[in-house]
């Protein structure tokens, strides 16, 4: 597990090497983590971020590019916020790992 | 050669003495032996249709009911479910023969058929395809499963959906149908051709009679149903019959929380229940009237075919 969130630095997130199984109804993703043996629930959002990382490391300023914030009508500072909550359970639940740069 | 077709004595003979009887009841093969006689009658009604399978090459479990020892037999008689001889529960009345025999069966599969994706529900077909009625003690689920059963649906099963995570379909595993108190006389009243046992009072879930599984559920329990319909029961009392669409991801959580294996599965299991839930029409039912949500249903099939 990583450190908790702190603006003071920037990390780098990826997905955990673990499998991950996802299927998608009317835009709520279901995402099986094969380490924890967990079933997750993620919204629009979520789906995006894992999205994203499936592509490769981002950190927290390329995540929000990818979720573009404008047409999610969220205001940056709150989606920002948001995000970094949200990488921080992914973290806890083992999903993704985030390091931390210089 | 069905259980139905040995004579009393020949039956009382077989299922006393070893190896006892090897019984096919859907995919299962069930190898039985009882120390007590009082079952008896009711074994034969009850499970009249059951294949016999002596030469089957693999036993799923072996079961037997015997006397909780020499004094109980004639001091406030019990009786000891065992499988492959060991006793997973307390023994109970031996007055409650038949329902601790059922009971023990069911516990048998959650805790075997782990080749299965297994969910707490009832499962008939029509058309080919099954529908699956997951649902939570009260919720009328085998209520509506005799019901069912007798107006035109084929009987899978009224406690496991057995999932084949290979193809996706539904197994059967047609068995009696436990009703409970109130349910046993409104079915009387339903469906007069449906084969009532007697009822067990007094048991840990109240007043028991078992539903005979309809002859031709039996005869057709080595054919599997493609998923149709997954809809979750909810009886209430006066309540209008509503057939309201589920979302998938919401039927998902629903069947996850209702299987026996979900999680032991792993992968296999997400696999399986998402394909599952992609394959049917996702609804909850909420009903009174037993004739109206039989019209509901049979509305689905009709739409389907």
């Amino acid at each position: 597990m990583t450190v908790p969130s702190s603006t003071a630095v920037q990390r780098r997130w990826r997905l955990s090497s673990a499998p991950l199984l996802e299927v998608e109804w009317d835009g709520e993703r279901l995402l099986y983590h094969g380490a924890s043996g967990e079933t997750h629930f993620l919204n629009a959002t979520g789906a995006r971020v894992v999205e994203r990382l499936r592509e490769g490391d981002a950190d927290l300023d390329e995540l929000l590019a990818a979720l573009d914030p404008e047409s999610l009508g969220i205001a940056p500072e709150l989606l920002r916020d948001q995000l970094d909550a949200l990488l921080t359970r992914l973290d806890e639940l083992g999903i993704v790992i985030g390091t931390t740069t210089a | 050669m069905r259980i139905g077709d040995l004579s009393d004595g020949e039956l009382a003979r077989q299922v006393r003495a070893r190896p006892g009887l090897d019984v096919r009841i859907g995919p299962f093969l069930v190898n039985l032996r009882l120390g007590l006689c009082e079952p008896l009658p009711l074994l034969q009604r009850m499970w009249h249709d059951y294949p016999l399978e002596p030469s089957a090459g693999i036993r799923d479990f072996h079961v037997s009911l015997d006397h909780n020892g020499w004094l109980r037999r004639w001091w406030r008689p019990q009786a000891r479910f065992t499988v492959d001889g060991r006793s997973p529960f307390q023994p109970l009345a031996a007055a409650h023969h038949f329902p601790m025999l059922e009971w023990g069966l069911n516990w048998c599969v959650a805790r075997r058929g782990h080749h299965l994706l297994m969910l707490h529900a009832a499962v008939l077909e029509r058309g080919g395809r099954a529908l699956i009625l997951p649902g939570a003690p009260g919720a009328g689920k085998s209520t509506l499963c005799t019901a069912l059963a007798h107006r035109g649906w084929r009987l899978l099963s009224d406690e496991f959906a057995l999932v084949c995570p290979q193809y996706g379909r539904l197994l059967p595993l047609p068995r009696p149908i436990p009703l409970k108190n109130g349910s046993i006389g409104v079915i009387r009243d339903f469906a007069p051709e449906a084969e009532i046992g007697p009822a067990f009072t007094g048991t840990r879930k109240g007043t028991v009679a078992h539903v005979r599984p309809p002859s031709a559920a039996v005869a057709r329990m080595d054919e599997p149903a493609t998923p149709g319909w997954l809809v979750f029961p909810r009886w209430q009392a006066g309540a209008d019959t509503q057939l309201e669409p589920l979302s998938r991801s919401d039927a998902f959580l629903l069947v996850a929380s209702n299987a026996f294996n979900y999680e032991l599965l792993g992968e296999t299991g997400f696999i399986t229940a998402a394909r599952l839930v992609e394959r049917c029409g996702c609804h909850t039912l909420s009903y009174s009237n037993l004739d109206e949500a039989i019209v509901r249903l049979g509305a689905l099939a009709e739409a389907a075919a």
